[in-house]
């Protein structure tokens, strides 16, 4: 893939729309099935995703021409191990109170698919400011992908939204089970799909 | 050999015979469970059968697929689902169940004759896992009176109980004596079907009629049913006591839903291997994650769960046991 | 050749940089990541103990730190306290062996502040200084034993054990009669919605109040969680109108020798955490008893 062309708005809505994520790039499929039980668990999640992938973005787009193409993928595998561990320890230190919410989310990311994917598919090919939005669009696509899920299963598993009890009743427990984390994605990648198909349609149907 | 009911060789004429007939067959437990826990359970069953019914054609519409609900195959989902609940659920938890049966595990999962999993046990497990409460509670009394419209109404709650296997699980068989009778009477009102439980699994002498029907009119084969229960049987009394060997064989297999899975669900066309060696190994894979749920496991009873492990296993069986046509010696005799 | 040369050194300067950034953080972080940590476990237990923010720990409340290490010594196997002593002008640790009966064995002076206490590096190296080898030592577990002016306030007994997926992870506080007064649940892995509600306070305060004989052979009974013991257990929660004082003493009287009521959906974290909350009680109880005739029957100043 030849450096990008788009502007960094096209990079940005881009990560949320077109490519996002959870839906049409279906990368880190684990936190997508496992931890979006709650609209909080995605927004920490997700926010933890955005640091870490705009960090590793920008490092690596930064160092791209020095790195070795032969051991581009332990480079970025470490570049965001150190970007976690740090993040990880200066919340611990300084932001207690974020930590304790954030503390287990940030951990897990180390071993996500969507950032290493991205390093290599993106940052290592453009400029910094080009990797800035494009981590920015992806870390928010992620937050919404995760939030969008989460919404239905804390509304149907628990009839509360943000811990707030909207429903005052437990619809369909089922939703807080991990089997329908699955069923979740499974539902909206369909949703997307679908939206994409009747769009399209209706594009072809213009140019005649 | 008996006659090989794969999906691949369904025509509609038998097709339609061979499900009809095993409605007719399910049908008799229903009704004497009218008489076991009341009428409550013939209202269930029917909710059951006609919201299935009513998926498999909004589905089929849905998804731009001939409607085929003659066949009789939903109806025999409704009516298995129905058999696995509890008789004190709310009315509408069949509904909710057959959704998540005929569109998600029927249609959605592979379609008619390609879903993976048993579409009943899908429903129930999904009820499982979504209405505990009501799912692992509202076991009720058996009517010893003839009074079947004593459950109907508000007071449900009140008189709920605790099944023979989860008594057993989580107070010995002192505790199961003391609250059944003695070791006879306890295996003859098993055997008829006199004993908490779900709506269609408790008299284990309906089923085994049904389904020796089945296997006399060759609808099912032997293998699978003959090896579930022995399987259970065998590890049971191996394991099942105190002490190596001391297990209640008879207990095991009169108890919880095993007979109607061994006989009913197991033996589902779809779902289940075609040939004998690996209808034997699906068997006893049923079997052995039963006992393993029943004694080792968070639940009281584990056929529904053991059957459902076991389905998406069959692709691989069927693989394994193919009959090699093209074999010079052995491919002559098949 | 040349190449791999240059694949080993781009590697090695990757990952000499990640290390010295990594280490250089986690050197300007640590300590106040760890004074975090403790600073988290110390307001649990005061949370336990009943002192919040709006209501802060008067000045002579004193929490005492026991640590149980056993000692093997070929095949002879003693138990021995870490146990802090008033000296002459500070608190200084001692270390008491006692043998499986419960019989006094030996008694060291131990070169270590409470402060330095905290560390499990530091008290290796102190034991090492007394106990020779080829004796060997294991760290076991510890308690805190919280004291207010010259009373023995409460217990505080950090605690794990399995739950339904994972360990759970728990502190206890239990008054001098082993009575208990609060439980926290600290870490844990059960299901969101069902095993986790074990956090939630209509479940753990079902604990508060029960009584040493209770809990001894307390169990979980699947009946539902009647309304207005449901309502007490969550007045601390401070939505809803309070319930008038009358009202709470009699149902606290009256739920005070019930079972646990289970979780719906959760029966079996349930019951992890009940048999858990027991066993931890009737072995302390068990531990605690013994020291204490030992420590009187040696005379020795301990600090708690």
């Amino acid at each position: 893939m030849p450096a990008t062309t788009k502007t960094n708005f096209q990079l940005f809505t881009n990560g949320i729309l077109n490519e996002n994520p959870i839906f049409r790039l279906a990368l880190s499929m684990c936190p997508a099935v496992g931890i979006s039980t709650t609209v909080m668990n995605g927004i920490m999640l997700g926010i933890a995703v955005l640091f870490v992938q705009v960090f590793s973005s920008c490092t690596i787009s930064l160092i791209k021409n020095y790195i070795h193409p032969r051991i581009r993928i332990p480079t970025y595998t470490l570049t965001i191990a150190t970007w976690v561990t740090v993040i990880d320890l200066v919340l611990a230190a300084f932001l207690p109170a974020a930590y304790k919410e954030m503390g287990i989310f940030v951990k897990l990311i180390v071993a996500f698919a969507i950032i290493t994917m991205r390093l290599e598919i993106f940052a290592c090919k453009n400029s910094v400011t080009s990797s800035f939005w494009d981590g920015v669009g992806m870390g928010l696509g992620f937050m919404f992908g995760m939030m969008a899920i989460g919404f239905v299963r804390e509304l149907l598993g628990m009839g509360t939204i943000l811990g707030h009890d909207v429903l005052g009743f437990r619809p369909l427990l089922f939703f807080v089970l991990p089997a329908a984390g699955f069923f979740c994605v499974g539902i909206m990648m369909a949703m997307f799909n679908y939206v994409e198909l009747v769009y399209n349609r209706k594009k072809r149907a213009e140019k005649r | 050999m008996t006659v090989s009911v794969s999906p691949h060789v369904k025509s509609g004429q038998s097709v339609e015979k061979i499900m009809w007939t095993v409605v007719a067959c399910l049908l008799p437990p229903l009704i004497l469970s009218i008489f076991i826990f009341g009428i409550q359970t013939l209202i269930i069953s029917i909710i059951s059968v006609a919201s299935c019914a009513a998926v498999e054609a909004i589905s089929q519409k849905l998804l731009h697929r001939p409607v085929t609900i003659k066949d009789g195959s939903a109806v025999i989902t409704g009516l298995l689902m129905a058999y696995v609940i509890p008789p004190g659920v709310p009315y509408w938890i069949p509904i909710l169940g057959a959704v998540m049966a005929i569109y998600v595990a029927k249609h959605l999962l592979g379609g008619i004759g390609f879903n993976i999993f048993n579409p009943a046990l899908i429903g129930r497990a999904f009820l499982m896992a979504t209405f505990p409460v009501a799912m692992t509670s509202a076991w009720l009394p058996p009517i010893r009176d003839g009074a079947i419209f004593r459950y109907m109404g508000p007071a449900v709650d009140a008189v709920t109980t605790a099944t023979p296997l989860y008594i057993l699980k989580h107070y010995g068989p002192s505790a199961l004596m003391e609250k059944f009778g003695s070791m006879p009477a306890i295996y003859g009102d098993f055997l008829v079907g006199w004993r908490p439980g779900c709506i269609g699994e408790t008299s284990a002498i309906l089923i085994l009629l049904g389904g020796l029907y089945l296997i006399y009119r060759r609808y099912i084969t032997w293998h699978i049913p003959v090896s579930v229960i022995v399987t259970v049987a065998l590890l049971t009394w191996a394991f099942g006591g105190k002490t190596l060997f001391t297990g209640n064989p008879l207990l095991a297999v009169l108890s919880g839903g095993l007979m109607l899975g061994a006989f009913f669900m197991a033996t589902d066309y779809v779902t289940s291997p075609s040939q004998a060696t690996a209808k034997l190994i699906f068997g006893a894979g049923v079997g052995a994650l039963t006992v393993l749920i029943r004694l080792k496991g968070g639940y009281p009873e584990g056929v529904c769960y053991a059957i459902l492990l076991m389905n998406p296993v069959v692709p691989a069986l069927e693989e394994w046991f193919r009959p090699r046509r093209f074999a010079p010696q052995k491919g002559a005799q098949q | 050749m040349k190449e791999i040369i240059r694949i080993t050194l781009g590697l090695t300067v990757s990952c000499l940089i990640a290390a010295l950034v990594m280490g250089s953080v986690f050197i300007v972080t640590d300590k106040a990541k760890r004074h975090n940590e403790h600073v988290n476990v110390q307001n649990a237990m005061l949370g336990l103990l009943g002192y919040t923010e709006a209501h802060p720990a008067p000045s002579d409340l004193r929490l005492y730190t026991v640590y149980r290490y056993i000692i093997e010594d070929g095949d002879v196997r003693t138990l021995g306290y870490m146990v802090p002593v008033t000296g002459n002008e500070a608190v200084r640790y001692q270390l008491v062996v006692m043998d499986l009966d419960g019989q006094f064995v030996d008694r060291f002076k131990l070169d270590i502040t409470p402060e330095k206490a905290q560390e499990a590096v530091e008290r290796a190296s102190a034991l090492k200084a007394v106990l020779k080898p080829p004796r060997t030592f294991v760290y076991s577990d510890s308690t805190i034993i919280a004291r207010l002016g010259k009373k023995r306030l409460a217990y505080l007994l950090p605690g794990k054990f399995p739950g339904f997926k994972t360990f759970i992870q728990v502190i206890l506080a239990i008054d001098p009669s082993f009575e208990i007064i609060g439980l926290e649940i600290m870490e844990h892995e059960e299901d969101p919605g069902l095993g986790a509600e074990i956090k939630q306070d209509y479940f753990k305060n079902q604990f508060k109040g029960k009584s040493f004989e209770k809990i001894k052979n307390i169990n979980v009974t699947k009946e539902p969680l009647p309304k207005e013991y449901k309502r007490y257990l969550e007045a601390g929660k401070g939505d809803g109108t309070p319930l008038p004082k009358g009202v709470v003493d009699t149902i606290r009287s009256k739920y005070q020798d019930r079972d646990i009521y289970a979780l719906t959906g959760a029966t079996i974290s349930s019951k992890a955490v009940t048999d858990g909350v027991k066993n931890i009680i009737k072995k302390f109880a068990y531990r605690m008893n013994r020291l204490d005739s030992l420590i009187s029957e040696q005379h020795i100043p301990v600090a708690f």
